[in-house]
């Protein structure tokens, strides 16, 4: 398994494209998300909005895709959308929770 | 999760003898417990001195089966001093000491090692378990919650014995298994529970300081709880002089806590985050702080009295 550090999050632009930490383990439950990782046996709770984010992050689509897809889905402002997905983004980093 | 185990090696109280003595030629008599057996656990003890044989007996009479056991234990008393005490498995030394205590000590931490040893497919979890009016109620928590002693108090109050320590799911069929091995009463509970002091062994405290290893069905005859499904799930957590307090506890944030308290080994982290969401899927959660161990188990009966009924409509 690759090390995984906490990432700098003001490196995260809307232009990265994440991709989940190697091994990290997660559910679904009442729209909240657990996520384990098994590199530092931290366990995170996502909210309903971090979840949606966690499951559309698929190692190709960058942040601004991401959000165009989620804002479209779900037909809120794209503009708020934007910022929401690239903060919850920069919060998986900040936890570690993102490869490379 | 604790990868593995959160059961740790005894710390040595002294230290290792330079020359360990070979097995003791025609030691005994022996006295021998009956076949201990639950979960991986498929032991025999026996010991040279009969107090603490019958008091291991006694202890773990819950899980007492018949015929041959896959291992022996023995501890042997030389009294040959520096190291009058001495423990092996087979003919394999596992420890010697000046002190009682610790070759019991290990001897119990080597039993817990053995019955972790399980089918895959069972899910072992760092919590009390019982029964009562047919709800599954598990007791998760870190040690120094609580748990034994609600579970204890709980067993008391009229609530059959799964487990304490270790709560065991079978995944195939989300059932909590019964691994009914001795409650561990320790420190602070002693006073609170003083009622279960095991009496009538005789044990000298050189063995066992500290604690008392009390099988459920001394709490309470017929105490043992066959297979049910989880249906509650309450985190202790006893602070000293405060108000006995119930919330409701979000089902993410106990897949959480019993994810912390989850025993797997680290290639099933997915399996086991699964299994507890399973299980969590099929309970109302709830955090208890308590001060009181009667406000406390009023709290939990209340909850599964409602719940029980809820079952019947």
């Amino acid at each position: 398994m690759t090390a995984r550090t906490a990432g700098n999050q003001a490196m995260i632009s809307i232009a990265s494209v994440p991709r989940p930490g190697e091994g990290i383990a997660s559910v679904e439950i009442d729209g909240e998300g657990v996520l384990f990782d098994p590199q530092t046996n931290g366990l995170h709770i996502l909210n309903p909005t971090a979840l949606v984010v966690w499951d559309a992050i698929d190692g190709t689509a960058t942040v601004g895709e991401l959000a165009t897809q989620l804002a479209e889905a779900s037909g809120a402002d794209p503009e708020v959308v934007r910022e929401g997905v690239l903060e919850v983004v920069r919060d998986f980093a900040s936890r570690g929770l993102l490869a490379g | 999760m604790i990868a593995g185990s959160s059961i740790r090696s005894p710390e040595p109280a002294d230290p290792p003898p330079k020359h360990l003595p070979a097995w003791p030629e025609g030691t005994g008599p022996w006295f021998e417990t009956t076949r201990l057996r639950s979960l991986g656990l498929d032991v025999r003890i026996r010991t040279t001195d009969a107090q603490l044989g019958r008091y291991l007996d006694r202890a773990f009479r819950d899980v007492a089966g018949e015929g041959p056991a896959e291992t022996t234990y023995s501890v042997v008393t030389t009294g040959d001093p520096p190291w009058p005490y001495a423990l092996y498995q087979g003919s394999e030394r596992m420890s010697f000491s000046a002190s009682g205590s610790y070759v019991v000590e290990h001897l119990l931490w080597d039993l817990n090692r053995r019955a972790l040893d399980v089918e895959d497919r069972l899910l072992l979890v760092h919590a009390g378990a019982v029964v009562r009016e047919g709800v599954g109620v598990l007791l998760p928590g870190p040690s120094g919650a609580g748990k034994t002693t609600l579970t204890a108090g709980l067993v008391l109050g009229g609530a059959d014995y799964l487990s304490d320590e270790l709560a065991v799911v079978d995944t195939t069929d989300l059932t909590l298994r019964a691994h009914p091995s001795p409650l561990v009463i320790k420190g602070k509970s002693r006073e609170t529970l003083a009622d279960l002091r095991p009496r009538g062994t005789g044990l000298s405290p050189t063995y066992v300081p500290g604690r008392w290893l009390v099988p459920a069905s001394t709490i309470r005859p017929a105490a043992l709880a066959s297979p049910a499904r989880p249906g509650l799930i309450v985190a202790p957590r006893y602070v000293a002089g405060t108000q006995t307090r119930l919330e409701p506890v979000s089902r993410a944030n106990m897949i959480a806590l019993l994810a912390s308290q989850a025993l797997r080994p680290r290639d099933r982290h997915a399996w086991t985050l699964q299994g507890l969401r399973d299980v969590v899927a099929a309970c109302a959660c709830y955090r208890l702080t308590y001060g009181d161990l009667a406000d406390a188990c009023a709290e939990v009966a209340q909850l599964t009295t409602t719940m029980s009924r809820e079952q019947v409509r």
